[in-house]
């Protein structure tokens, strides 16, 4: 076989309209080698195909009308998106590939090409996604960026939908530990969507890897972030919800998480909150309710390899001094780095600090609570915030910080 | 025949001599007027005839050409009806005066005779001084106007029958005498006060910030939080006009036609709201026959753009020259003059296209996108001349229904002006005469920072993504705030307080 001549077949062939990957796989059980399916395809039209041993599944293919009607412009495009991979570095795994990830091979119908960046993907062991809405709180941010850290200092990969809100989260607190990251676009390797990302794209290439389904230039289309989806929750262990409203699409993620089998977590929210609808009724459905690591790792006890610090503390202690610990390090309460800042704040400072909690409150409420004049209320509250201890949210609101840095 | 008499005429915010001539030769019947009339000016042939007829005189029958020179100048408005009414019954003998060359003559003719009120009669006043006149004839009701300049005798006059009888000394007209004093006398303005908006303690002490270093602001935040009601109130705690600054903003508004019949004094600091769909040439001046826009009608006082994002681009652009020289230059084809146009910059808007964002109550409904195309529509260029940035939150409860003890305008008003004479001291030397107008030099001068400071300052600019400029903004405001809190050097307080105030990006504006 020429050299990529095998990739050439397949992305020709998923390059036709209508192509999936089931259908591929049907294809591949009929016909058997990769050249027969590409002559087949390319030459029928508005086919049905009637398969022997299957129950009435028809294939139904489009010989699209654009640039693949004829056999010359397709091969153009193929030959462009093999020089414009090679120039970004970008690699191609087939389904075929000794280092497909396994858990991604016992789907259906895994995804016959991948197209990534990074090494994370020929190296993965074991992974956890972590998804939730675009729209998220500090809360949420927080809660993901801890998780994602944790567990991939742990040596978990941790996978996501590189989506403005927890997915960044998630990456941002993964991709400097053990585990690394894995992003999943929905989009083209060369596109970076959404754009404010640009630079955590560039360090997911050193740090971790992009991962898509999609060949080069594919713009993100509503239509493929569903695929992209079933790819999240099919390469891990499990996925973590962490926000989503009422409608979000992390749920479709968590959808198709229960569809493969895989376990379905969800970090709770404040009821009052929008962004907690679709995450608490997970819970309710019966997704397990996360508050700390401990309660992720607890499920996968056995089949997680590798986790060296885990295994020890547990061999050597109960379960539940190691809850207590973990929970600590987790920070699910304040991080010890924010009490000690505290202690050291004067007693103005204190008298603001301490008028804070969660919900923001605005600054003309902060100066009268603390009898202070509005001035003084704004050069201390600038104080804390440089200190980097309490959050300004839009509308000059204030409110403590979850953990120092987020 | 020929008769001659001086007049004046309007050229940007300035007046300048017209002499009008009136030549009658014995040919068909015919009336033209000569020298760059404008519709108006033409129109006068109308009103000089009915008026001259309806006063009992003689309307000749010959062939009558007026001359307003100088001829290349375009003539507008009715000031010159008077002088050619006069001229026509010198030339006509109706009218035997000599040694008219001290006298200068404007009023509007009305068809019955009598003579109605101008624009631009200071203007007009300043140019009959500086010409040389001594005695100015100009309309009743402008004549306290015009008579703010005393070294000229401003006789008001109420009909053509009046005027012909005082030259010809049948009757005498005492000249207007003022007194300056009980003229220039503010009335406090009980009807719009700082102490009427509840609550918003964090808007109004950055307004006293604003207004005490001369900074422009923008205050953003859900509608109906009152961003409007505040911005009204501003010129209340402005400091009270100079006789300079009042002489100007009067010429602007003889000029402009807006001056009240009742006031002619323009006493209380102007304050300018246009409408959203404001042309460029309606905003900073110019048009056909020049005229001054909504920037100089708020020189010396207050511009205030409610829903900035809502102005047109080209508008917005055009301020841009306009702020930064405090004055806009209008070029026609032989000439340019200029109108003064410093002004404080209020602009308002909402946080994003719902409004809603930063809402405590209310949940914002709008995309990332829709909020980052949204903050675009407002240049970088122009949010570079505003200093400080406040969000007016929506009321709480408490603040709408409780009792309130907020200061008053003149509470607020004697601190601000403490502080601009700490500027005005300061910037003896300099051409300037706050701190907002301060260059890198003068900031590099009058702001150093202590120690503590400065690593404050440093540690923001890391954490908050302060640009350059944002620094130096930050430095004009906590130099301002260090002046009213009456210190001499800027401490660590007034630099983390200025902080709150400043535009970024991430701050929503």
């Amino acid at each position: 076989m020429k050299k990529y001549e095998k990739e050439i077949l397949v992305m020709k062939i998923m390059a036709v309209r209508g192509m999936t990957p089931r259908k591929f796989y049907l294809l591949y059980k009929e016909f058997n080698e990769l050249n027969k399916i590409w002559n087949f395809v390319r030459k029928n039209n508005q086919l049905e195909f009637k398969f022997k041993n299957d129950q009435n599944n028809e294939l139904n293919i489009h010989n699209t009308k654009n640039s693949f009607s004829d056999k010359h412009n397709i091969d153009i495009w193929v030959k462009s998106q093999i020089i414009r991979l090679k120039k970004m570095s970008a690699k191609i795994m087939l389904f075929d590939d000794l280092n497909y990830p396994p858990l991604l091979k016992e789907l259906y119908s895994p995804p016959p090409i991948l197209y990534y960046m990074g090494d994370k993907l020929t190296n993965l062991s074991q992974a956890i996604s972590i998804v939730g809405s675009r729209r998220a709180t500090k809360y949420g941010k927080s809660a993901a960026y801890q998780l994602a850290n944790k567990l991939s200092s742990l040596g978990i990969t941790i996978v996501s939908g590189f989506a403005r809100g927890i997915d960044t989260a998630a990456h941002i607190g993964a991709k400097d530990e053990i585990g690394g990251t894995i992003a999943i676009f929905g989009n083209g390797l060369d596109i970076c969507y959404p754009k404010e990302n640009k630079d955590l794209y560039k360090e997911l290439i050193g740090k971790g890897s992009i991962v898509s389904e999609f060949p080069l230039g594919t713009p993100p289309e509503r239509l493929n972030f569903p695929r992209r989806n079933r790819l999240i929750s099919g390469i891990s262990y499990g996925v973590v919800i962490v926000e989503a409203g009422e409608r979000s699409g992390a749920l479709i993620t968590a959808n198709f998480a229960l569809d493969q089998g895989r376990e379905v977590f969800a970090v709770p929210g404040a009821i009052f909150n929008e962004n907690s609808i679709g995450v608490n009724r997970l819970i309710q459905d019966g997704a397990k309710l996360v508050t700390s690591v401990d309660d992720i790792l607890e499920e996968f006890g056995l089949e997680i390899k590798n986790i060296k610090d885990y295994k020890e503390r547990k061999r050597r202690k109960s379960k539940e001094e190691i809850r207590k610990e973990t929970k600590k390090e987790t920070g699910y309460k304040k991080s010890l780095n924010i009490d000690s800042l505290i202690k050291n704040l004067k007693n103005e400072e204190k008298k603001v600090y301490f008028i804070l909690d969660d919900f923001p409150q605005h600054i003309d409420e902060i100066a009268k609570k603390c009898d202070f004049n509005i001035a003084k209320a704004g050069d201390i509250l600038t104080l804390l915030e440089l200190k980097d201890i309490i959050n300004c949210h839009p509308g000059n609101r204030y409110s403590t910080k979850f953990i120092k840095g987020i | 025949m020929l008769a001659r008499l001086d007049s004046s005429g309007i050229f940007g915010l300035d007046a300048f001599k017209v002499e009008v001539e009136v030549f009658l030769t014995k040919s068909l019947p015919s009336f033209h007027i000569v020298g760059l009339p404008d519709k108006a000016v033409n129109e006068s042939k109308e009103r000089v005839r009915a008026g001259i007829s309806s006063s009992e005189f003689h309307f000749p029958l010959e062939r009558i050409t007026v001359n307003l020179a100088p001829a290349d100048l375009k003539k507008e408005g009715p000031a010159y009806d008077l002088p050619i009414a006069l001229c026509i019954l010198l030339a006509t003998k109706q009218l035997n005066v000599e040694n008219l060359e001290k006298y200068m003559f404007v009023g509007e003719l009305s068809l019955n005779g009598d003579i109605k009120r101008l624009k631009g009669a200071l203007s007009m006043a300043i140019n009959c001084k500086n010409e040389g006149k001594e005695y100015l004839i100009i309309p009743k009701e402008n004549a306290i106007e015009a008579a703010m300049i005393s070294e000229i005798k401003v006789i008001p006059v109420e009909n053509l029958n009046q005027v012909v009888d005082f030259l010809s000394n049948k009757i005498d007209i005492k000249s207007v005498n003022i007194d300056r004093k009980s003229l220039l006398k503010r009335i406090p303005n009980d009807d719009i006060d700082f102490r009427d908006v509840r609550g918003q303690f964090q808007v109004k002490r950055a307004l006293e910030i604003a207004v005490a270093g001369g900074h422009n602001v923008i205050l953003t935040g859900p509608p109906g939080a009152g961003k409007s009601m505040l911005a009204r109130r501003i010129p209340t705690i402005i400091s009270e006009m100079t006789f300079d600054e009042i002489m100007e903003v009067t010429k602007i508004y003889s000029i402009s036609g807006l001056l009240s019949s009742n006031s002619h004094l323009m006493k209380n600091r102007p304050f300018r709201s246009p409408h959203h769909t404001i042309t460029d040439i309606g905003l900073i001046g110019g048009g056909n026959y020049p005229k001054p826009g909504e920037i100089s009608l708020a020189h010396n006082g207050v511009l205030f753009l409610d829903e900035i994002p809502q102005f047109g681009r080209s508008a917005l652009e055009s301020l841009r020259q306009p702020m930064e020289d405090g004055k806009v230059i209008i070029s026609r084809n032989k000439a340019s003059f200029t109108y003064p146009s410093k002004f404080m910059l209020i602009a308002s808007a909402n946080p994003c296209p719902c409004g809603f964002l930063g809402d405590s109550f209310n949940k914002c409904r709008c995309s990332h996108y829709q909020i980052s195309n949204y903050k675009k529509r407002l240049s970088g260029p122009l949010l570079d001349r505003i200093d400080i940035h406040v969000f007016v939150p929506r009321l709480s409860k408490e603040d709408l229904t409780g009792d309130s003890d907020n200061e008053s305008s003149a509470d607020i008003r004697k601190r601000v002006q403490k502080a601009r004479a700490v500027q005005r001291k300061r910037f003896l030397k300099d051409a300037i005469s706050c701190n907002a107008h301060m260059n890198t030099k003068h900031i590099s001068k009058y702001c150093k920072l202590n120690e503590d400071a400065k690593r404050l300052l440093e540690m923001a600019i890391e954490k908050m993504g302060i640009s350059g400029r944002g620094y130096y903004r930050i430095l004009k405001v906590s130099r301002t705030i260090a002046d009213l809190d009456k210190s001499e050097d800027i401490k660590i307080n007034h630099i983390s307080e200025a902080i709150q105030y400043r535009i970024s990006d991430k701050k929503y504006f």
